[in-house]
């Protein structure tokens, strides 16, 4: 849920009769909301938050309120999938939070990749096909050579 | 004298063009094996290794103790807690694989550990109750934040022909009783990522990371220590159930149970 806070101009005087002056930017924030599989809200939950850039160590750290709800703002020059966590008394859960373009969750196409294998799972196309091109080039010359006029 | 000098000329001229070839096609072998090897062994240095590990956490290694008793006041002491664990599999997932909706798993990646692994989670210690289960190696880099394993039947040792196996003692006012509580069912579990203080999974160049798949007895017996109308003691059986006068194994269902976790989140299972 995306959370627009916007700050009035405050203009303050004081006895001394220094000026004081609130300036303010629109920010994007996020509003997360923690419950339990029964709908009961988790109050006073940790959370946790990881950038997309550095995702294992958090950035940020706070409590949901008695609503189990936490907001909080976001760098969105850091675009990817930033991840949310809150846990309380061992129970927890984890959010992806897709920012920008290149953090929009996409269909992957699966692959696998068997350890025991490992020369051939890391093969890229290029090397497959020129793997091909040899195993060609091996058998044209060998049937070549067969085939060849006896002087 | 000249047509000698000629063929002899001839001869030399056609064994320098042989060896010419030869030299070429030996130049094109090597390029072509070297064009492939480089590439390859920058792969392999993109990759790291993977641990695998089962957790029956602080209760099982130390018990159902005051004040963690069981729902119904039991406390437990066990003895071996076998799990018997296989196709044991590690998944890049995109999107990240939501175990409350449940399905299948869209895997970008995955590696899977090999054999069935039957493992005594009694193991652990009270530093670090996980017990290793296995490990791979040549693991391409990336995060594996979705794990997936079936609970399977042990075809060998002392746990053979159960997925689970509870051996221990259980003390209330006074009287100690022993139990075997015991589950040939067969059940899989598809969990997200690991809940817990640290983020796990993310395997780098040359670098060791490790999953978990995290076991909940509280499921099971309950907790003394958690309000009774809770979600999880609401659904466990507490020790009553299993503290019958007969010796025979208490025989329990998998698929009834939510014993299977990722730290403190929960797995879709069947």
């Amino acid at each position: 849920m995306a959370l627009f806070l916007i700050n009035s101009p405050l203009f303050l005087e004081n006895a001394q009769g220094h000026g004081a002056n609130i300036q303010y930017q629109r920010c994007e924030g996020i509003e997360i909301t923690s419950l339990y599989d029964s709908g009961t809200p988790m109050a006073g939950a940790r959370v946790l938050i990881f950038a997309p850039d550095k995702p294992e160590v958090a950035q940020l750290e706070g409590i949901t309120d008695e609503e189990g709800k936490f907001r909080f703002f976001l760098d969105s020059s850091q675009e990817g999938v930033w991840s949310v966590q809150t846990r309380l008394a061992g129970h927890g859960a984890m959010a992806y939070i897709p920012i920008g373009n290149s953090g929009e969750n996409g269909e992957g196409k699966s692959s696998v990749a068997v350890p025991s294998a490992k020369a051939r799972a890391s093969l890229s196309t290029t090397q497959r096909l020129l793997m091909v091109l040899v195993i060609l080039w091996g058998c044209l010359g060998t049937a070549l050579f067969f085939s060849r006029k006896k002087n | 004298m000249v047509s000698d000098k000629f063929r002899n000329q001839q001869g030399k001229n056609a064994k320098m063009l042989s060896k010419s070839k030869l030299l070429t096609s030996i130049m094109f072998f090597l390029t072509i094996f070297l064009f492939l090897i480089f590439p390859i062994r920058h792969s392999l240095a993109q990759e790291g290794r993977l641990q695998f590990y089962a957790n029956g956490e602080e209760l099982i290694v130390a018990g159902f103790k005051y004040p963690h008793l069981t729902k119904d006041g039991w406390e437990l002491n066990f003895e071996h807690v076998y799990v018997t664990l296989t196709e044991i599999t590690a998944w890049q997932s995109k999107p990240p694989y939501d175990a409350h909706k449940g399905g299948n798993i869209k895997g970008v990646k995955k590696v899977a550990l090999p054999g069935i692994h039957t493992v005594d989670l009694t193991k652990g210690t009270l530093q670090n109750p996980a017990v290793l289960v296995g490990e791979l190696t040549g693991v391409p880099s990336g995060h594996y934040n979705t794990i997936s394993w079936r609970m399977a039947k042990a075809t060998s040792g002392p746990a053979k022909g159960y997925s689970l196996l509870v051996t221990g003692s259980a003390k209330k006012n006074g009287k100690i009783i022993p139990f075997r509580i015991v589950s040939d069912n067969e059940c899989e579990y598809r969990c997200g990522e690991f809940v817990g203080d640290v983020r796990k999974g993310f395997v780098g160049k040359g670098s060791v990371a490790d999953l978990e798949m995290t076991f909940h007895f509280d499921h099971v017996f309950g907790r003394a220590d958690e309000p009774l109308n809770s979600e999880m003691n609401k659904a466990a059986f507490g020790f009553e159930p299993f503290a019958g006068k007969s010796s025979a194994p208490r025989v329990i269902k998998l698929s009834a149970i939510h014993l299977g976790h990722v730290g403190e989140g929960h797995c879709a299972f069947h």
